[in-house]
Protein backbone atom coordinates (compact mmCIF):
# COMPACT_ATOMS: atom_id res chain seq x y z
CA UNK A 1 0.00 0.00 0.00
CA UNK A 2 3.16 2.19 0.18
CA UNK A 3 3.87 4.77 3.03
CA UNK A 4 1.09 6.96 2.17
CA UNK A 5 -1.18 4.71 3.94
CA UNK A 6 0.26 6.19 7.16
CA UNK A 7 -1.05 10.31 5.80
CA UNK A 8 -3.27 11.31 8.16
CA UNK A 9 -6.00 12.06 5.38
CA UNK A 10 -6.47 8.52 4.09
CA UNK A 11 -8.79 7.73 7.21
CA UNK A 12 -10.61 10.90 6.50
CA UNK A 13 -10.78 9.77 2.83
CA UNK A 14 -12.49 6.72 3.47
CA UNK A 15 -14.92 8.14 6.32
CA UNK A 16 -16.11 10.66 4.02
CA UNK A 17 -16.28 8.11 0.77
CA UNK A 18 -18.59 6.11 3.09
CA UNK A 19 -20.89 9.09 4.00
CA UNK A 20 -21.19 9.88 0.53
CA UNK A 21 -21.62 6.49 -1.20
CA UNK A 22 -23.57 5.22 1.93
CA UNK A 23 -21.83 1.87 1.25
CA UNK A 24 -18.56 0.09 2.88
CA UNK A 25 -15.32 1.67 1.32
CA UNK A 26 -12.15 -0.03 1.64
CA UNK A 27 -8.79 1.92 0.60
CA UNK A 28 -6.37 -0.73 -0.81
CA UNK A 29 -3.33 1.22 -2.14
CA UNK A 30 -2.59 5.26 -2.56
CA UNK A 31 0.62 6.15 -4.51
CA UNK A 32 1.28 9.47 -5.49
CA UNK A 33 1.60 10.42 -9.17
CA UNK A 34 3.81 13.57 -11.25
CA UNK A 35 1.86 16.38 -10.34
CA UNK A 36 0.76 19.31 -12.62
CA UNK A 37 1.83 22.79 -11.36
CA UNK A 38 -1.00 23.59 -9.52
CA UNK A 39 -2.54 20.36 -8.25
CA UNK A 40 -1.17 16.92 -6.28
CA UNK A 41 -2.15 13.57 -7.79
CA UNK A 42 -2.36 10.18 -6.35
CA UNK A 43 -3.21 6.79 -7.85
CA UNK A 44 -6.08 5.59 -5.16
CA UNK A 45 -7.19 1.76 -5.08
CA UNK A 46 -10.60 1.45 -4.03
CA UNK A 47 -12.97 -1.68 -2.90
CA UNK A 48 -16.39 -0.20 -2.66
CA UNK A 49 -18.84 -2.52 -1.47
CA UNK A 50 -16.95 -5.53 -3.06
CA UNK A 51 -15.91 -4.03 -6.23
CA UNK A 52 -12.35 -2.81 -7.07
CA UNK A 53 -12.45 0.90 -8.33
CA UNK A 54 -8.78 2.39 -10.13
CA UNK A 55 -9.04 6.14 -9.18
CA UNK A 56 -7.13 8.99 -9.32
CA UNK A 57 -7.23 11.69 -6.44
CA UNK A 58 -6.79 15.38 -7.37
CA UNK A 59 -5.90 17.41 -4.75
CA UNK A 60 -5.55 21.67 -4.43
CA UNK A 61 -1.75 21.99 -4.10
CA UNK A 62 -0.17 24.82 -2.16
CA UNK A 63 0.37 26.94 -4.95
CA UNK A 64 -1.23 27.66 -7.94
CA UNK A 65 -0.74 29.49 -11.33
CA UNK A 66 -2.50 32.63 -12.34
CA UNK A 67 -5.48 31.83 -14.36
CA UNK A 68 -5.53 28.90 -12.93
CA UNK A 69 -9.05 27.25 -11.22
CA UNK A 70 -9.53 25.43 -7.95
CA UNK A 71 -10.23 21.75 -7.66
CA UNK A 72 -13.87 22.67 -7.29
CA UNK A 73 -14.58 24.81 -10.04
CA UNK A 74 -12.77 22.04 -12.34
CA UNK A 75 -15.25 19.56 -10.83
CA UNK A 76 -17.90 21.47 -12.42
CA UNK A 77 -16.61 22.09 -15.35
CA UNK A 78 -15.05 18.15 -16.05
CA UNK A 79 -19.22 17.23 -15.04
CA UNK A 80 -20.41 19.51 -18.15
CA UNK A 81 -17.52 18.15 -19.97
CA UNK A 82 -18.98 15.00 -19.91
CA UNK A 83 -22.13 15.41 -20.01
CA UNK A 84 -21.38 17.38 -23.23
CA UNK A 85 -19.92 13.94 -24.93
CA UNK A 86 -15.89 15.24 -23.93
CA UNK A 87 -14.41 12.00 -23.71
CA UNK A 88 -12.86 12.29 -20.63
CA UNK A 89 -12.51 10.94 -17.15
CA UNK A 90 -16.14 11.08 -15.30
CA UNK A 91 -15.45 13.05 -11.82
CA UNK A 92 -17.00 11.59 -8.61
CA UNK A 93 -16.76 13.28 -5.19
CA UNK A 94 -15.77 16.45 -4.19
CA UNK A 95 -14.30 16.86 -0.49
CA UNK A 96 -13.22 20.39 1.36
CA UNK A 97 -10.27 20.45 3.77
CA UNK A 98 -9.11 17.03 2.65
CA UNK A 99 -5.20 17.06 2.71
CA UNK A 100 -5.17 20.08 4.50
CA UNK A 101 -7.67 22.89 5.03
CA UNK A 102 -8.64 24.86 2.48
CA UNK A 103 -7.90 22.93 -0.60
CA UNK A 104 -10.27 20.58 -2.67
CA UNK A 105 -10.28 17.57 -3.97
CA UNK A 106 -11.86 14.64 -6.11
CA UNK A 107 -12.09 11.47 -7.54
CA UNK A 108 -11.92 10.96 -11.02
CA UNK A 109 -12.50 7.63 -13.16
CA UNK A 110 -8.22 6.33 -13.97
CA UNK A 111 -7.42 6.54 -17.14
CA UNK A 112 -4.84 4.62 -19.11
CA UNK A 113 -2.64 5.37 -22.04
CA UNK A 114 0.18 7.86 -22.68
CA UNK A 115 0.05 11.57 -21.97
CA UNK A 116 3.76 11.86 -22.79
CA UNK A 117 4.07 14.82 -25.66
CA UNK A 118 7.13 13.02 -26.97
CA UNK A 119 5.81 9.59 -26.68
CA UNK A 120 2.46 10.49 -28.07
CA UNK A 121 4.27 11.43 -31.26
CA UNK A 122 6.69 9.19 -31.97
CA UNK A 123 5.80 5.78 -30.13
CA UNK A 124 5.34 3.28 -32.45
CA UNK A 125 2.56 1.64 -31.61
CA UNK A 126 0.40 4.67 -31.72
CA UNK A 127 0.93 5.41 -35.61
CA UNK A 128 -2.40 4.70 -35.87
CA UNK A 129 -3.70 6.51 -32.90
CA UNK A 130 -2.60 9.28 -34.45
CA UNK A 131 -4.24 9.17 -37.34
CA UNK A 132 -7.58 8.86 -35.72
CA UNK A 133 -6.34 11.84 -33.29
CA UNK A 134 -7.19 14.32 -35.91
CA UNK A 135 -11.66 13.36 -35.55
CA UNK A 136 -11.39 12.64 -32.58
CA UNK A 137 -9.48 15.66 -31.03
CA UNK A 138 -11.83 18.07 -33.44
CA UNK A 139 -15.03 16.27 -32.17
CA UNK A 140 -13.85 16.40 -28.32
CA UNK A 141 -13.25 20.47 -28.98
CA UNK A 142 -16.69 20.67 -30.78
CA UNK A 143 -18.10 19.29 -27.60
CA UNK A 144 -16.44 21.50 -24.95
CA UNK A 145 -17.36 24.51 -26.87
CA UNK A 146 -21.51 23.61 -27.00
CA UNK A 147 -20.99 24.42 -23.65
CA UNK A 148 -21.91 28.11 -23.19
CA UNK A 149 -22.59 30.56 -20.29
CA UNK A 150 -26.15 30.71 -21.87
CA UNK A 151 -26.40 26.34 -21.35
CA UNK A 152 -24.48 26.16 -18.08
CA UNK A 153 -25.14 29.31 -16.36
CA UNK A 154 -24.17 27.82 -12.99
CA UNK A 155 -20.63 27.22 -13.87
CA UNK A 156 -19.28 29.74 -11.76
CA UNK A 157 -15.70 30.32 -13.52
CA UNK A 158 -14.34 33.73 -15.11
CA UNK A 159 -13.18 34.79 -18.20
CA UNK A 160 -8.96 34.69 -17.36
CA UNK A 161 -8.16 36.46 -14.41
CA UNK A 162 -12.01 37.24 -13.52
CA UNK A 163 -11.88 40.29 -15.61
CA UNK A 164 -14.99 41.25 -15.03
CA UNK A 165 -17.31 42.61 -18.18
CA UNK A 166 -14.46 42.33 -20.71
CA UNK A 167 -14.31 40.37 -23.73
CA UNK A 168 -12.74 37.41 -23.79
CA UNK A 169 -10.01 39.21 -26.17
CA UNK A 170 -9.79 42.43 -23.76
CA UNK A 171 -9.62 39.56 -21.06
CA UNK A 172 -6.84 37.47 -22.19
CA UNK A 173 -4.94 40.99 -23.63
CA UNK A 174 -6.08 42.42 -19.80
CA UNK A 175 -3.97 39.23 -18.23
CA UNK A 176 -1.00 39.01 -20.04
CA UNK A 177 -0.60 43.26 -19.33
CA UNK A 178 -0.99 42.45 -15.61
CA UNK A 179 1.65 39.35 -15.43
CA UNK A 180 4.00 41.58 -17.42
CA UNK A 181 4.20 44.32 -14.99
CA UNK A 182 4.34 41.40 -12.16
CA UNK A 183 7.71 40.18 -13.37
CA UNK A 184 10.66 41.87 -12.28
CA UNK A 185 12.67 42.28 -15.16
CA UNK A 186 11.36 44.14 -18.61
CA UNK A 187 10.20 42.06 -21.67
CA UNK A 188 10.37 44.39 -24.43
CA UNK A 189 9.75 41.48 -26.97
CA UNK A 190 6.02 40.49 -25.15
CA UNK A 191 5.36 44.47 -24.54
CA UNK A 192 5.51 44.62 -28.38
CA UNK A 193 3.48 41.30 -29.54
CA UNK A 194 1.28 42.75 -26.54
CA UNK A 195 0.94 45.80 -28.82
CA UNK A 196 0.73 44.34 -32.31
CA UNK A 197 -2.10 42.08 -30.42
CA UNK A 198 -4.29 45.50 -29.27
CA UNK A 199 -3.35 46.99 -33.09
CA UNK A 200 -4.86 43.93 -34.43
CA UNK A 201 -7.57 42.45 -31.88
CA UNK A 202 -10.22 40.32 -33.82
CA UNK A 203 -13.83 40.75 -33.34
CA UNK A 204 -16.36 39.83 -30.89
CA UNK A 205 -16.97 36.08 -31.25
CA UNK A 206 -19.70 33.91 -29.30
CA UNK A 207 -18.72 32.94 -25.94
CA UNK A 208 -17.51 29.38 -25.25
CA UNK A 209 -16.63 26.71 -22.51
CA UNK A 210 -12.95 26.56 -23.82
CA UNK A 211 -10.81 23.53 -22.24
CA UNK A 212 -7.63 26.45 -22.04
CA UNK A 213 -4.77 23.56 -22.07
CA UNK A 214 -6.40 21.69 -25.07
CA UNK A 215 -2.87 20.65 -26.34
CA UNK A 216 -0.36 17.83 -27.00
CA UNK A 217 0.64 16.30 -23.80
CA UNK A 218 -2.94 16.29 -21.83
CA UNK A 219 -4.49 13.84 -23.98
CA UNK A 220 -4.50 10.29 -23.16
CA UNK A 221 -3.91 8.11 -25.96
CA UNK A 222 -3.97 4.46 -26.83
CA UNK A 223 -3.48 2.16 -29.70
CA UNK A 224 -7.17 2.84 -30.92
CA UNK A 225 -6.90 6.82 -30.69
CA UNK A 226 -7.98 9.52 -28.27
CA UNK A 227 -8.87 8.25 -24.40
CA UNK A 228 -8.79 10.61 -22.71
CA UNK A 229 -8.92 14.51 -22.51
CA UNK A 230 -6.63 15.58 -19.04
CA UNK A 231 -6.40 18.65 -16.98
CA UNK A 232 -9.12 21.39 -17.03
CA UNK A 233 -7.36 23.66 -14.87
CA UNK A 234 -7.60 26.70 -17.30
CA UNK A 235 -10.94 26.11 -18.52
CA UNK A 236 -12.55 29.89 -18.89
CA UNK A 237 -15.21 31.79 -20.84
CA UNK A 238 -13.77 32.47 -24.19
CA UNK A 239 -13.87 32.31 -27.76
CA UNK A 240 -13.57 28.54 -29.87
CA UNK A 241 -10.14 30.05 -31.39
CA UNK A 242 -8.48 30.71 -28.60
CA UNK A 243 -8.49 26.54 -28.07
CA UNK A 244 -8.28 25.68 -32.45
CA UNK A 245 -4.86 27.79 -32.19
CA UNK A 246 -3.65 26.68 -28.57
CA UNK A 247 -2.82 23.35 -29.97
CA UNK A 248 -0.28 24.57 -32.66
CA UNK A 249 1.66 26.73 -30.34
CA UNK A 250 5.24 25.63 -31.34
CA UNK A 251 6.20 24.42 -27.96
CA UNK A 252 2.93 21.90 -28.07
CA UNK A 253 4.72 20.37 -31.36
CA UNK A 254 7.30 19.04 -29.53
CA UNK A 255 10.02 18.71 -32.59
CA UNK A 256 7.07 17.98 -35.06
CA UNK A 257 7.15 21.43 -36.59
CA UNK A 258 6.03 20.38 -39.61
CA UNK A 259 2.72 19.28 -38.38
CA UNK A 260 0.84 22.53 -36.84
CA UNK A 261 -2.05 20.83 -35.25
CA UNK A 262 -0.36 19.23 -32.11
CA UNK A 263 2.84 18.14 -34.16
CA UNK A 264 0.59 15.16 -35.70
CA UNK A 265 -1.74 16.93 -38.17
CA UNK A 266 -2.09 19.80 -40.89
CA UNK A 267 -4.23 22.51 -39.96
CA UNK A 268 -6.38 21.79 -42.95
CA UNK A 269 -7.69 18.66 -42.20
CA UNK A 270 -8.23 19.59 -38.47
CA UNK A 271 -10.21 22.44 -38.95
CA UNK A 272 -12.21 20.41 -41.74
CA UNK A 273 -12.86 18.03 -39.31
CA UNK A 274 -13.94 20.56 -36.23
CA UNK A 275 -15.91 22.60 -38.57
CA UNK A 276 -18.25 19.09 -39.30
CA UNK A 277 -18.31 18.53 -35.67
CA UNK A 278 -19.32 21.89 -34.56
CA UNK A 279 -20.99 23.48 -37.43
CA UNK A 280 -18.54 26.80 -37.36
CA UNK A 281 -16.42 27.71 -39.86
CA UNK A 282 -12.61 28.92 -38.72
CA UNK A 283 -11.24 32.03 -39.17
CA UNK A 284 -7.75 31.84 -40.01
CA UNK A 285 -7.41 35.63 -38.58
CA UNK A 286 -8.72 34.71 -35.71
CA UNK A 287 -6.37 31.46 -35.20
CA UNK A 288 -3.47 33.52 -36.18
CA UNK A 289 -3.70 35.94 -33.39
CA UNK A 290 -4.80 33.63 -30.78
CA UNK A 291 -1.64 31.42 -31.34
CA UNK A 292 0.25 34.88 -31.00
CA UNK A 293 -1.41 35.18 -27.92
CA UNK A 294 -0.75 31.45 -26.77
CA UNK A 295 3.07 31.69 -27.12
CA UNK A 296 2.63 35.21 -25.09
CA UNK A 297 1.11 33.48 -22.55
CA UNK A 298 3.14 30.08 -22.76
CA UNK A 299 6.04 32.66 -22.66
CA UNK A 300 4.97 35.14 -19.64
CA UNK A 301 4.23 31.88 -17.79
CA UNK A 302 7.24 30.29 -18.49
CA UNK A 303 9.47 33.79 -16.82
CA UNK A 304 6.61 33.16 -14.26
CA UNK A 305 7.11 29.83 -13.27
CA UNK A 306 11.00 30.60 -12.85
CA UNK A 307 10.44 33.46 -10.65
CA UNK A 308 8.07 31.29 -8.32
CA UNK A 309 11.48 29.68 -6.97
CA UNK A 310 13.92 32.57 -7.61
CA UNK A 311 11.46 34.66 -5.00
CA UNK A 312 11.68 32.23 -2.68
CA UNK A 313 9.51 29.11 -3.28
CA UNK A 314 10.15 25.59 -2.90
CA UNK A 315 13.62 24.57 -5.21
CA UNK A 316 12.80 22.84 -8.40
CA UNK A 317 15.71 23.21 -10.96
CA UNK A 318 12.88 22.04 -13.84
CA UNK A 319 10.90 25.20 -12.92
CA UNK A 320 14.12 27.33 -13.02
CA UNK A 321 15.44 26.19 -16.18
CA UNK A 322 12.02 26.59 -17.86
CA UNK A 323 12.46 30.48 -17.20
CA UNK A 324 15.84 30.34 -19.88
CA UNK A 325 12.87 29.12 -22.55
CA UNK A 326 10.82 32.29 -22.86
CA UNK A 327 13.09 33.32 -25.59
CA UNK A 328 12.08 30.44 -27.42
CA UNK A 329 8.56 31.62 -27.52
CA UNK A 330 9.58 35.68 -27.67
CA UNK A 331 10.91 34.45 -31.28
CA UNK A 332 8.02 32.81 -32.28
CA UNK A 333 5.78 35.42 -31.54
CA UNK A 334 7.60 37.82 -33.43
CA UNK A 335 7.95 34.85 -36.23
CA UNK A 336 4.50 34.74 -36.53
CA UNK A 337 3.51 38.29 -36.70
CA UNK A 338 6.07 38.76 -39.59
CA UNK A 339 4.74 35.25 -41.51
CA UNK A 340 0.97 36.66 -41.03
CA UNK A 341 -2.10 33.95 -40.78
CA UNK A 342 -1.59 30.80 -42.64
CA UNK A 343 -4.16 29.79 -45.30
CA UNK A 344 -6.68 27.64 -44.70
CA UNK A 345 -7.76 24.89 -47.86
CA UNK B 1 42.39 35.07 -12.95
CA UNK B 2 42.04 31.45 -11.95
CA UNK B 3 45.34 29.06 -13.50
CA UNK B 4 43.86 26.72 -16.36
CA UNK B 5 41.19 25.09 -16.54
CA UNK B 6 39.12 27.79 -16.95
CA UNK B 7 35.61 28.62 -16.12
CA UNK B 8 34.40 27.83 -19.39
CA UNK B 9 35.71 23.88 -19.76
CA UNK B 10 35.37 23.30 -16.63
CA UNK B 11 30.96 24.16 -16.86
CA UNK B 12 31.43 22.01 -20.06
CA UNK B 13 32.70 18.99 -18.32
CA UNK B 14 30.15 19.08 -15.65
CA UNK B 15 27.74 18.94 -18.44
CA UNK B 16 29.39 16.11 -20.12
CA UNK B 17 30.14 14.21 -16.57
CA UNK B 18 26.10 14.88 -15.97
CA UNK B 19 25.05 13.38 -19.04
CA UNK B 20 27.66 10.34 -20.05
CA UNK B 21 28.35 9.22 -16.37
CA UNK B 22 25.14 10.41 -14.14
CA UNK B 23 22.36 10.07 -15.79
CA UNK B 24 23.12 6.14 -17.37
CA UNK B 25 23.39 5.04 -14.03
CA UNK B 26 19.77 6.57 -12.76
CA UNK B 27 17.13 4.15 -12.87
CA UNK B 28 14.57 6.67 -11.65
CA UNK B 29 12.77 8.36 -15.13
CA UNK B 30 11.94 11.71 -12.85
CA UNK B 31 15.53 12.14 -11.26
CA UNK B 32 17.20 10.67 -14.67
CA UNK B 33 15.68 14.27 -16.48
CA UNK B 34 16.26 16.42 -14.23
CA UNK B 35 20.09 15.43 -14.77
CA UNK B 36 19.34 15.85 -18.10
CA UNK B 37 18.05 19.29 -17.74
CA UNK B 38 21.27 20.03 -15.32
CA UNK B 39 23.37 18.88 -18.28
CA UNK B 40 21.99 21.34 -20.26
CA UNK B 41 22.09 24.04 -18.23
CA UNK B 42 25.84 24.07 -17.61
CA UNK B 43 26.43 23.60 -21.14
CA UNK B 44 23.83 26.77 -21.53
CA UNK B 45 26.35 28.70 -18.89
CA UNK B 46 29.46 27.62 -20.65
CA UNK B 47 28.22 29.25 -24.26
CA UNK B 48 27.09 32.38 -22.11
CA UNK B 49 30.54 32.64 -20.37
CA UNK B 50 32.25 32.01 -23.76
CA UNK B 51 30.10 34.60 -25.59
CA UNK B 52 28.39 36.69 -23.04
CA UNK B 53 31.01 40.22 -23.75
CA UNK B 54 30.08 40.05 -27.23
CA UNK B 55 26.38 39.17 -27.41
CA UNK B 56 25.66 42.38 -24.18
CA UNK B 57 27.52 44.82 -26.15
CA UNK B 58 25.52 44.46 -29.24
CA UNK B 59 22.41 43.66 -27.44
CA UNK B 60 23.38 47.36 -25.70
CA UNK B 61 24.75 49.32 -28.59
CA UNK B 62 21.41 48.14 -30.31
CA UNK B 63 19.35 49.73 -27.45
CA UNK B 64 20.93 53.19 -27.86
CA UNK B 65 20.52 52.92 -31.30
CA UNK B 66 16.80 52.56 -30.85
CA UNK B 67 16.53 55.08 -27.71
CA UNK B 68 18.24 57.80 -29.30
CA UNK B 69 21.13 57.05 -26.54
CA UNK B 70 24.96 58.63 -26.79
CA UNK B 71 26.85 55.36 -27.07
CA UNK B 72 28.55 54.38 -23.89
CA UNK B 73 29.80 50.91 -22.99
CA UNK B 74 30.22 49.95 -19.53
CA UNK B 75 33.72 48.27 -19.38
CA UNK B 76 32.63 46.11 -16.06
CA UNK B 77 30.37 43.21 -17.12
CA UNK B 78 27.69 43.68 -14.34
CA UNK B 79 27.25 47.49 -15.75
CA UNK B 80 26.60 46.11 -18.88
CA UNK B 81 23.73 44.36 -17.66
CA UNK B 82 22.35 47.07 -15.45
CA UNK B 83 22.43 49.26 -18.21
CA UNK B 84 20.81 46.93 -20.64
CA UNK B 85 17.95 46.22 -17.61
CA UNK B 86 17.50 49.87 -17.67
CA UNK B 87 17.50 50.64 -21.76
CA UNK B 88 14.89 47.58 -21.95
CA UNK B 89 12.61 49.24 -19.35
CA UNK B 90 12.86 52.45 -21.18
CA UNK B 91 11.82 50.76 -24.51
CA UNK B 92 8.93 48.86 -22.56
CA UNK B 93 7.81 52.00 -21.83
CA UNK B 94 8.04 53.95 -25.56
CA UNK B 95 6.46 50.29 -26.90
CA UNK B 96 3.37 50.84 -23.92
CA UNK B 97 3.00 54.64 -24.61
CA UNK B 98 3.25 53.86 -28.93
CA UNK B 99 6.32 55.92 -29.16
CA UNK B 100 8.51 53.04 -31.31
CA UNK B 101 8.93 51.82 -34.87
CA UNK B 102 7.37 48.78 -34.99
CA UNK B 103 9.78 47.09 -37.76
CA UNK B 104 12.85 48.37 -36.43
CA UNK B 105 11.84 47.28 -32.57
CA UNK B 106 11.04 43.77 -34.29
CA UNK B 107 14.54 44.05 -36.33
CA UNK B 108 16.43 44.56 -33.01
CA UNK B 109 14.82 42.00 -30.79
CA UNK B 110 14.88 39.26 -33.09
CA UNK B 111 18.37 39.75 -33.26
CA UNK B 112 18.48 40.11 -29.67
CA UNK B 113 16.50 36.53 -29.13
CA UNK B 114 18.81 35.21 -32.11
CA UNK B 115 21.73 35.64 -29.50
CA UNK B 116 19.82 34.37 -26.10
CA UNK B 117 18.92 31.27 -28.13
CA UNK B 118 22.54 30.49 -29.71
CA UNK B 119 23.21 30.06 -25.83
CA UNK B 120 20.40 28.51 -24.54
CA UNK B 121 18.83 26.44 -26.78
CA UNK B 122 21.83 26.04 -30.29
CA UNK B 123 18.98 23.70 -31.88
CA UNK B 124 16.46 26.08 -31.82
CA UNK B 125 15.11 26.35 -35.62
CA UNK B 126 15.30 30.53 -36.20
CA UNK B 127 14.04 30.19 -39.50
CA UNK B 128 12.23 27.13 -39.92
CA UNK B 129 9.75 26.67 -42.93
CA UNK B 130 6.20 25.79 -40.59
CA UNK B 131 2.76 26.66 -41.09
Amino acid sequence: MGDLATADWVPTLREALEEQIGASVAIDGIRPLAGGACQENFRVDLTVDGEPRAMALRSDAVVSLPGSLDRAHEFSVIRAAVSAGVPTPAVHWLFADLLRPGASAYLMDWADGVAIGRRVLRDPALSDARKLLVDQLAAGLAAVHRITPKTHPELSIGTPQSAGERSPVEAAMHFCREMLGELPEPHPAMELTLRWLADHAPADDEVTLVHGDYRTGNFMVVPEGLAAVLDWEFAHWCVPACDLAWISVRDWRFGRLKKPIGGFADRSDFYRAYSEHSGRTVDAVEVHWWEIMGNLRWGAGAVYQAERVLSGGEFDLELLAIGRRAAEMEHEMLRLIAAGPQEID
Amino acid sequence: MQDRPDKTALLAAIAQFLLMEVRPAIDDKALGFRVLIAAHLAAGIAREVATEDDLDTAQLAGLQALLGDSPEIPGRSDSRREAITAANRRLTERIRAGDVDFDEVNAHLREVLAGKLAVSNPNFDLKPTIE
